[in-house]
């Protein structure tokens, strides 16, 4: 929530759009990460992201500075990956990452190494959910945009925002759910301790 | 209805998906080296290597910012005078038709393809794994994403994964073959060469009648045709883009091509 605690403060100054190369700069990990929770594959992902960018490029001049940036980022990446997704080759929900290796870590490694399981898994879990409800989803858990905000970025009503996330968490927790009970090292630990903690 | 759930019990997988680490800076190096090549310098991203100036009322994701805001205003400006409208005629094939930023964002609600689309089950040699990507190549070799298979291909669905898998080799290698024609047409176009992006969309007519990217084809075609004077050809082929891909995405750039 803290990065766009002072979206209100900006709207106080006049604004002025930041320059293509700004956003380039500061927002390709956004657009990147972005795209891999929308379920482009790995070796797509720059190609895409390019792709976005050349979008941003030409989409600048009717961008409103006073909007924050990343829902008008997040709506052409999500634009560019339904359009990828409706491409037949690409409709495997299968979300590849670079398999994380759960062997012949130091102990000092574990704390990353649950991190990259616990990215993996839940990379793994949204690829399930369903395009438009995985946008709302990810805007909102990942992202932490207020609904409003997120509406708005998908030009949807708000209460159709509300409904999908409620969908999507609903996919997302039976997803979540079963891949934990495949999975190895030390995450399946982690994960039983601090569910049943989330859960009281 | 409108009342946000209460958090997941998953909450710690969130948790660590936000804190997923940046994108290698290698890529971002070359998609900077190639969007540079592609948007020229008003893009601002030639040759300053990796800085970028902070700016107020946008938070930067990543801790990489530090350079001179004074040129990134300058630079802002160049952005923005350049043609946005020719910009998006040209690249809208690659991408996204960005004429309507309004309306293109409510279209893929509508059209989120939960059918699986195969595609048209190309039988594959043994001998023939010319798989064509590794990471350096990816980015040249990579497929524009289009959909114009879709229009081609019989609806099914149950073994379509198995299909898609089996056939992708040979897939990619056409697509590839295919995509090659059309940016020839899409530079000629690009640099003002209507004559040669029709001659290019010809070819590929010729040589993939009933081709992936044929939609694309027929777009730069009327592009080229518009471009060329010839409006009777280019209303006429329009027509029958519009017969052959009503629910095509790059309508409003058939239509904008038309005047």
């Amino acid at each position: 929530m803290s990065e766009w605690a002072s979206t209100e403060v900006a709207r106080e100054e006049p604004t002025t759009a930041p320059s293509f190369r700004f956003l380039f700069e500061t927002e390709f990990s956004y657009v990147w990460n972005t795209l891999r929770r929308l379920g482009v594959h790995e070796p797509d992902v720059l190609d895409q992201t390019q792709e976005v960018f050349v979008v941003v490029h030409s989409l600048l001049p009717d961008y409103d500075a006073n909007r924050p940036v990343r829902p008008w980022l997040f709506g052409i990446a999500y634009r560019l990956a339904c359009r990828y997704r409706s491409l037949a080759r690409h409709r495997r929900e299968v979300y590849q990452d670079a398999p994380v290796d759960t062997t012949d870590r130091a102990p000092s490694a574990e704390q990353s190494l649950e991190s990259a399981q616990a990215r993996e898994l839940l990379m793994d879990a949204i690829q399930g959910i369903e395009l438009s409800r995985r946008a709302v989803f990810i805007l909102s858990e990942i992202d932490e945009l207020p609904m409003a905000e997120i509406a708005a970025a998908l030009q949807i009503p708000t209460n159709t925002a509300y409904s999908r996330l409620r969908l999507a968490r609903d996919d997302f927790e039976r997803a979540a759910t079963r891949l934990l009970a495949q999975q190895a090292g030390p995450i399946k630990a982690r994960a039983a301790e601090r569910v049943s903690k989330a859960g009281a | 209805m409108t009342e946000k759930p209460s958090p997941t019990k998953f909450q710690f997988l969130i948790e660590a998906e936000r804190s997923r680490p940046e994108a290698p800076a290698e890529a971002q190096a070359q998609a900077r080296a190639q969007l540079a090549a592609l948007l020229g310098p008003a893009a601002g991203l030639g040759g300053h290597g990796q800085s970028a100036a902070p700016h107020a009322g946008h938070t930067a994701s990543s801790s990489g910012g530090n350079a001179a805001p004074g040129a990134v205003t300058q630079l802002a400006r160049g952005a923005q005078t350049l043609t946005a409208a020719k910009v998006v005629g040209v690249f809208a094939l690659g991408g996204i038709v960005a004429g309507g930023a309004a309306t293109a964002l409510v279209r893929p609600e509508v059209r989120v393809v939960y059918v699986d689309r195969p595609v048209p089950a190309v039988s594959v040699s043994a001998s023939a794994p010319t798989s064509p990507s590794t990471s350096t190549s990816a980015s040249a070799a990579a497929e524009i994403p289009l959909r114009s298979a879709a229009p081609l291909a019989p609806p099914s669905s149950g073994s379509a994964a198995a299909s898609t898998t089996a056939s992708a080799p040979q897939h990619d290698a056409d697509l590839a073959a295919e995509r090659g024609i059309l940016e020839r047409a899409r530079s000629a176009l690009a640099r003002g060469d209507a004559a040669g992006a029709l001659n290019a969309s010809n070819d590929h007519a010729r040589q993939f009648p009933r081709g992936q990217l044929s939609e694309e084809r027929e777009v730069l075609a009327v592009q080229a045709l518009a471009a060329l004077g010839r409006s009777q050809e280019a209303s006429d082929r329009a027509a029958r883009f519009r017969r052959s891909f009503p629910k095509s995405l790059l309508l409003p750039v058939v239509d904008a091509a038309l005047h």
